[in-house]
């Protein structure tokens, strides 16, 4: 039976983080990379998705061709499609392709404006809220959302996002989420192999997704990464079994 | 003759040295805690990247808190790099953030801490995040507002409900109260 007044306060008063200030010299790999950040010029520093940014570089002028020819039919006819990814939304901070782009989840339940609010409010891309969103699907599967109009998703080359309801997805966000729950269940948060193929497939099953086959391929599983983690790869339908960490 | 300009102006690379330093610590310790799968390290490190190259447009009363909402989606880059390096979509990591509990505090029984963590880990992960923002984080209600990306009061508003409901899966029957454990769910 609990001995403590309040729960809250018992985990505060857990708090492993030492928050002192760091003198010079305490932490050589802190002295360390703060020598390397400030050293670091404007083309140095880069971000995730700016070096994603500077890959897609070299595609911009075959886009803006294309586009420029085929411009009259792409303003009358909008091509539309889902998302292949059911999980994830891109969040871009400039219609380009080499725009800083923040990655949230995809929840149709919510508005593009809500889902992609944090950075422009926290300082990342701005902190007068969104402005007015475009969604759209890139080539990959993801869906994207970007400032600008409808004609946004053409001028980059993208396709329009289908709102229409993809129940393949939902299901499989259903059923991410019931894996979840059962992980969160466990007393380790942790199953192995045989328990979490027993019980992922049950998952599986009552989420309309029987035909989806397991696979392990490229992964691995050992002492260091006992515990069974899930991966869906829809083109495919594939569940990934990736071996990861003991929670903790 | 030498000219030596002479300026009251700390150089940029000073003060940043010195914010640097006043919260490598938070940020570091509350990765390594928090999200033990992931470099603390190397987070720590994308983070200040960040913040140096937008050091002139933190917000100075939540310098914290915006560096938080950074390592938030420094983490979920993190994550999306491992699944573009697989092809794969490893969403149940990225659901899953994991906290790590120790004892230190000998006042607390090992079966109090353990009743706390089953507890926690029962929570969903929305109210794990905004517990230990709060709790280990230090963050305040205009904190959490900013790290989310919420108003003030709905930040107030999650981390109250979060409260009860690890007061709830901890106390089903209301002993806490009833020995008159007290509620401060209101956050500054």
């Amino acid at each position: 039976m609990m001995e403590w007044p309040e729960p809250f306060d018992l985990l505060t008063s857990l708090n492993p983080i030492d928050t002192a200030p760091l003198a010079a010299g305490e932490d050589p790999v802190a002295d360390a990379a703060l020598e390397r950040i400030l050293a670091a010029s404007d083309d140095t520093v880069v971000s995730f998705n700016e070096r994603t940014g500077r890959r897609r570089r070299w595609v911009v002028p075959v886009v803006v061709v294309g586009v420029l020819a085929a411009g009259g039919a792409a303003a009358a006819v909008i091509a539309r499609r889902q998302p292949v990814d059911p999980f994830q939304l891109a969040c871009q901070r400039t219609p380009t392709l080499v725009s800083d782009t923040y990655m949230t989840a995809l929840d149709p339940s919510r508005s593009f404006g809500e889902l992609c609010a944090a950075p422009w409010l926290d300082g990342t891309f701005g902190t007068g809220g969104p402005p007015a969103l475009t969604a759209c699907v890139g080539s990959e599967g993801i869906a994207y959302a970007i400032p600008g109009a409808d004609t946004v998703c053409s001028t980059l080359g993208y396709a329009g996002y289908d709102p229409a309801p993809d129940s393949e997805a939902q299901n499989i966000r259903d059923a991410n989420v019931a894996i979840g729950e059962l992980l969160d269940a466990d007393p380790d948060g942790c199953l192995d192999m045989e328990t979490a193929r027993r019980e992922y497939r049950k998952i599986l099953d009552a989420h309309g997704l029987a035909d989806w086959v397991f696979t392990t391929d490229g992964y691995v599983y050992d002492d260091n990464r006992p515990c069974i983690a899930v991966a869906f790869i829809r083109e495919q339908r594939l569940v990934g079994l990736p071996g990861v960490p003991k929670p903790g | 003759m030498t000219v030596v300009e002479l300026s009251s102006k700390p150089p940029a690379e000073a003060v940043f040295a010195g914010f640097y330093r006043e919260f490598y610590r938070p940020v570091h310790g509350y990765v390594r805690s928090v999200y033990p799968s992931y470099d603390a390290d190397d987070v720590t490190s994308k983070v200040f990247e960040i913040a140096w190259r937008r050091f002139a447009h933190i917000p100075a009363a939540s310098q914290k808190a915006w560096l938080f909402g950074v390592m938030r989606n420094v983490l979920r880059n993190e994550i999306r790099g491992r699944q573009r390096n697989d092809g794969l979509i490893d969403s149940a990591i990225f659901a899953r953030p994991t906290a790590t509990i120790s004892q230190d505090d000998e006042a607390v029984s090992p079966e109090t801490v353990e009743e706390l963590v089953v507890g926690f880990n029962q929570l969903r992960d929305s109210d794990r995040e905004v517990l230990l923002l709060a709790a280990w984080g230090g963050l305040d209600a205009d904190g959490l507002a900013v790290t989310l990306g919420i108003n003030k009061n709905a930040a107030t508003v999650r981390l109250s409900r979060a409260r009860q409901r690890l007061r709830d899966v901890m106390d089903p029957v209301g002993e806490i109260e009833k020995r008159g454990g007290q509620s401060h769910d209101g956050v500054a």
